[in-house]
């Protein structure tokens, strides 16, 4: 076998007290698609990190077409030939697309943009990848970014792509269409890691496979060997865990009607265009699309931070008393953040704190605040949800992303019983948590529509929405455009209405 | 954590500050040799006449509180994460009421007009601190320029007031008539010269600590300070919250101008501030926003201020070199905080 | 008083010559921002460069020197600034202040060490207007604007190149991205840290010359209050004009018209305490950064320091 076009060998990372890379070790070879798997966590985007310069390894080797370099920055890496596209893009969005291509490689001097252009151009044909170039990247749909942001790789002669989860805000049409280009690309000339926790897209698409579990290689598979119920078990250690049953449930009243709600952003464009859907007691119903079709508008006006421009929105059979947050929570509807760290945390306040809020004003009616009952709570909440921390007083900015979401379901689910909720609207909610978090959070769900409650999950990964939802409802440029009851579900066709296709 | 290792965390707060001390002593020191004096002399003067003596101690308290006020105001402010750097004009803005108050009221008793000319001082800061907090609460204006303009009006309204309307013809250009007996703040220590505000001030601090961590209102204003987005979702109504922020904290301050007012110039003048405002940022930053925390920096700045007086008096060392020291003090702080925490 | 007097051009001219340290403090805070700075210090940046320019002048007896002067303190409060927000990531709005008061400080510390005390404050020569060979003798226009001192002619240099530099070179490209999306710039390999630095040395030495219009222009002194809000108002002005060197000279024209307007009047009209005619400008600058706030889009990484590990 000639030699690997890259080869990691024995890396270590940590982060302060976490051990993020263990020893691991990593080939890939010239012209092959490599899937890198495990499990959230395990390491992998960290890895990839290390050799696109974005982290310095605290120990390890790295070659690159056979000879020993060192990668301290992002710019050796491309300078050798390394390109990484992650999870979430770097665009800059107020860019366009050419310019977000060009960045860095312009030449010196004045920007010849005529000549650029040109350039790019070539390489699109070349590769088979099109984007509109005049474009502003934020008004381009994902799919579409993503193109450019393979391209901008592309563009600096990278040899090595990375894909870091490419098609985890991707319709299943453009994951196949992703797929073809990958192809393409090799055919090209352009060797892929593709760094994933989905075991079908690697099973579809790669040559090789390395799983990586806890920081370190656990093996390296040609595609013909690997089966799925192995790979399973070399990334979590153990036999997969049986699938929680969800059995048909008979939904209750409704809970939660929206009826031709209009949002409208600041610009004055609708983000929701007369939506209607209902959630009933009992019922988990999963809203799936893809990015941008106006996911946030509708959690944000069922949690009462936007208010509907039009439209009817009626709690348990009555129209909303309000539009503000507090309404929401005195009406029942309480609402987990989609992004942990923006809207979920107060950082610099302590776990006591912040496991307190939104339930502050009923534990403290008046006028003083009293911290020890917080601390009280806070001791509660750690105990039942497992949160790893130093104790109620710490700062919260200090957890980890897995024990910040178990901070924030503590909140919400212990909020839900005190104020009687009946609706829990989630957006993202489980979006880069390992996998026992992930777990944990769905079993809370799940239990708590059992109890009766009922729960709006929308989610951008599908397969969470298959594994969880009684029913599906898919929103598209601002409306909801189909349903799909339990018994119907059908990947494809789901994901034919996600991008406007009716169903059949 | 073992007592040890909480005992090592004690001591590396503190030394940055000690350290910090030492380095403004000793750019005094440079700067008075520069000038020609005798530094050691100097700075045995200089701590002499701030805290070593009756009446330096007195002029110290009597600078603590409108230091202390004005630092309370910011902290108030920082807490909820807006800026307001216009203390100096809600410090002016609240002594116009209070000097206004006084000579309508001139005709009154003690007991009841001295309180209604410190309410007056609360009122007009409070009044010059609505002006950002609306606009932050209602259009989500920065109230950084905002407050900064104001300082800017609320100097020439003193001007005018005091060269035109209210001015003294015996007593100078820009200084006023003097206010009644009975709105004066009495002497808390008459051999020393200081006057009560010291007590207003400290009370204002104790305040300031029970608002923001034992009221609601002081819960909701720091988590939206913190992170207004998860405040917001929180149930917290964080532009309510903030604009009220910026109201109090022009009442602080405005007090702060009722005080000098009513207990030390007995008129209004129109250096009634010489920096206090600035000063104020200064001394919230270094007691990292924290009320109790800034009675401590509030009087170390007051001390090197009536220090730095008397060096004036016997070196000729001009009063901005104080602002260069306390400015020096807080970036060697921050630059260390900045070494501590490692390369980007 | 008729209304002809708002377009006297004598008055049309004073207020381009008083525009002179808006436009300059503008373009260097926009500079500044583009990259991703909040300097909030430029006031005192301000200050310190009309010191500096005074004094060098007072002692040197050379007004060229005085500009470069004036220029490098810019740069070096700008280079110390720029370092606590690049490599320490310190938050920027309280180094800002705190430079702020030092430039404050030094200032008049240094005007003290260097001029001492004196009965009459000394004075500097002041900068002689230059007219233009052909364009200066147009009607009304020439007089207006071609009858200015150097500085006015190099202000309007300085909005050419800041804005050919910002849009149309590749350096702008970069500088811009790297005050948008740090994270982006750095993964395609744009030091953002150096261009940072850069932009605050450039910016610095703009603000600089700012301050050293100051007393080069009017009265040829310094005293304690000389910027008189206009480090502050260019932080608006760089808001108003949506973060353009030529949105923000067009802002800095309009308000350097009100204030000379304000001058006028002051010397004009009896009936009003003067001042309340000082006020104008100031409230003038709230309404107007109160409308032109709606709809402004900042440079999404401003104020906000770039840790680069800080993605995990």
């Amino acid at each position: 076998m000639s030699a690997p076009l890259v080869r990691l060998r024995g890396v270590y990372k940590r982060f302060g007290p976490v051990v993020a890379l263990d020893g691991a070790d990593f080939e890939l070879a010239a012209g092959e698609i490599h899937g890198l798997l495990g499990e959230n966590g395990a390491g992998k985007t960290t890895l990839m990190n290390v050799l696109a310069g974005l982290y310095r390894a605290d120990a390890g080797d790295l070659e690159v077409a056979g000879r020993p370099v060192s990668i301290r920055e992002p710019r050796d890496a491309v300078r050798l030939g390394v390109g990484m596209v992650h999870q979430h893009f770097e665009l800059v969005g107020h860019f366009t697309a050419l310019e977000n291509v060009i960045l860095g490689r312009e030449g010196s001097g004045w920007l010849r943009r005529d000549r650029l252009r040109r350039e790019v151009e070539a390489l699109m044909e070349r590769v088979g990848l099109a984007v509109p170039l005049d474009r502003r990247v934020r008004d381009l749909p994902v799919g579409v970014q993503q193109k450019v942001e393979i391209l901008k790789a592309l563009y600096r002669g990278a040899r090595v792509l990375i894909l870091d989860e490419p098609t985890t805000l991707l319709t299943p049409q453009e994951v196949d269409a992703l797929f073809a280009s990958l192809r393409t690309l090799v055919d090209a000339g352009v060797s892929v890691v593709f760094i994933t926790h989905k075991l079908q897209e690697v099973l579809r698409s790669c040559d090789r496979v390395t799983v990586m579990r806890r920081g370190r290689r656990v093996v390296t598979v040609d595609r013909e060997e690997a089966d799925p119920v192995r790979l399973v078990e070399w990334m979590v250690g153990t036999a997969p865990p049986p699938p929680p049953a969800r059995e048909a449930t008979r939904p209750g009243s409704p809970v939660l009607e929206l009826e031709a709600v209009r949002v409208v952003d600041q610009r004055g464009v609708a983000v929701l265009d007369g939506c209607s859907l209902a959630v009933h007691e009992g019922e988990l119903v999963g809203v799936a699309g893809v990015s941008g079709n106006g996911q946030q508008a509708l959690a944000a006006v069922v949690a009462g931070t936007a208010r509907p421009a039009a439209g009817v929105l009626r709690i348990r059979g009555r129209p909303a008393a309000g539009h503000g947050v507090l309404d929401r929570m005195r009406a029942g509807v309480l609402s987990i953040p989609e992004d942990r760290l923006r809207d979920g945390i107060l950082p610099r306040m302590s776990v006591a704190e912040n496991v307190i809020l939104g339930r502050h004003r009923l534990y403290f009616p008046g006028v003083r605040y009293d911290p020890e009952t917080s601390r009280r709570l806070a001791r509660h909440a750690i105990d039942e949800f497992r949160i790893v921390c130093p104790g109620p007083d710490a700062a919260a900015g200090q957890l980890s992303g897995g024990n910040l979401q178990r901070l924030i379901a503590a909140r919400v689910f212990h909020a839900a019983r005190e104020r009687e909720a009946r609706l829990l609207v989630a957006h993202n909610p489980t979006r880069g948590l390992d996998v026992p978090s992930t777990e944990f959070l769905h079993a809370r769900l799940v239990e708590f529509c059992g109890k009766g409650g009922a729960v709006l999950l929308i989610s951008e990964d599908l397969d969470e929405l298959l594994k969880l939802a009684d029913r599906i409802v898919v929103l598209y440029r601002g409306r909801v455009v189909a349903q799909f009851p339990r018994d119907q579900f059908d990947r494809y066709a789901i994901g034919r209405a996600m991008t406007g296709g009716v169903p059949a | 954590m073992t007592t040890e290792a909480a005992a090592r965390g004690r001591w590396q707060v503190v030394w940055p500050y000690a350290g910090a001390l030492a380095i403004a002593l000793a750019l005094l020191a440079a700067l008075v040799a520069m000038l020609g004096g005798d530094a050691a002399q100097a700075l045995a003067g200089l701590v002499r006449s701030s805290l070593g003596s009756g009446a330096g101690l007195g002029q110290t308290f009597n600078k603590t509180t409108p230091l202390l006020l004005g630092s309370l105001a910011v902290i108030l402010g920082l807490r909820g994460g807006v800026f307001n750097i216009g203390v100096d004009g809600q410090i002016y803005a609240g002594a116009v009421a209070a000097t206004g108050a006084a000579f309508l009221l001139s005709t009154g008793p003690k007991g009841a007009v001295l309180p209604v000319v410190l309410l007056a001082g609360l009122a007009g800061g409070a009044v010059w601190g609505s002006l950002p907090g609306v606009l932050r609460a209602r259009l989500g204006v920065s109230e950084i320029f905002v407050t900064v303009m104001l300082n800017f009006v609320a100097v020439f309204l003193v001007e005018y007031l005091s060269t035109g309307p209210w001015n003294d013809p015996t007593a100078g250009e820009a200084i006023t008539r003097a206010i009644p007996p009975q709105a004066t703040l009495p002497y808390l220590w008459p051999r020393a010269g200081a006057h009560a505000g010291i007590l207003l001030a400290l009370a204002a601090a104790a305040g300031v600590w029970w608002l923001l961590f034992r009221t609601v209102f002081g819960y909701e204003l720091r988590a939206a300070g913190d992170n207004p987005s998860a405040a917001l979702l929180g149930g917290v109504p964080v532009r309510r919250a903030v604009g009220l922020a910026l109201v109090a904290s022009g009442a602080l301050a405005g007090l702060a101008g009722a005080v000098e007012v009513s207990g030390f110039h007995y008129r209004l003048i129109l250096g009634l501030s010489p920096g206090y405002g600035m000063m104020a940022i200064l001394i919230a930053v270094l007691s990292r926003r924290h009320p109790v925390l800034a009675v401590p920096a509030a009087m170390g700045f007051a001390a090197l201020l009536v220090g730095t007086d008397s060096l004036q008096r016997s070196v000729g060392l001009p009063a901005s070199a104080v602002f260069v020291v306390q400015a020096v003090v807080l970036l060697v702080l921050l630059a260390t905080e900045g070494v501590r925490r490692g390369a980007p | 008083m008729s209304w002809e007097l708002f377009l006297d051009p004598s008055l049309l001219r004073l207020a381009v010559a008083m525009s002179v340290p808006l436009v300059l403090a503008s373009a260097g805070e926009l500079l500044m921002e583009r990259s991703g700075l909040l300097n909030v210090a430029i006031e005192g940046m301000v200050t310190l460069g009309a010191a500096a320019a005074f004094l060098a002048s007072f002692a040197a007896g050379s007004t060229g020197l005085g500009l470069l002067a004036a220029a490098l303190s810019g740069v070096v409060v700008a280079a110390v600034f720029a370092h606590y927000a690049v490599a320490w990531r310190q938050e920027q709005v309280t180094v800002g202040l705190t430079l702020y008061v030092l430039c404050l400080g030094l200032s008049s510390l240094l005007y003290r060490v260097v001029v001492g005390v004196r009965l009459t404050p000394p004075r500097v020569e002041t900068l002689q207007p230059v007219v233009l060979p052909v364009v200066g003798r147009l009607p009304v226009v020439g007089e207006v604007l071609f009858h200015q001192h150097a500085l006015v002619y190099l202000s309007a240099a300085v909005v050419a190149v800041v804005h050919l530099v910002l849009f149309r070179t590749s350096l702008g490209l970069r500088l811009r991205a790297a005050g948008e999306n740090p994270v982006a710039a750095d993964t395609v390999g744009v030091d953002v840290f150096r261009l940072r630095r850069a932009s605050a040395a450039a910016g610095g030495a703009l603000v600089g010359l700012a301050g050293a219009s100051l007393p080069f222009t009017l009265t040829g002194t310094f005293t304690e209050g000389i910027a008189g809000g206009r480090g502050w108002i260019a932080l608006m002005l760089v808001i108003f004009g949506r973060w353009t060197p030529v949105g923000a000279a067009a802002g800095a024209l309009l308000f350097a018209y009100v204030e000379a307007l304000q001058f006028k009047l002051a010397m004009v009209s009896r009936a009003v305490p003067p001042q309340f005619l000082q006020m104008l400008p100031y409230a003038f600058a709230v309404t107007v950064l109160v409308r032109a706030y709606r709809g402004a889009r900042a440079p999404e990484a401003l104020g906000k320091p770039y840790h680069r590990e800080a993605r995990a």
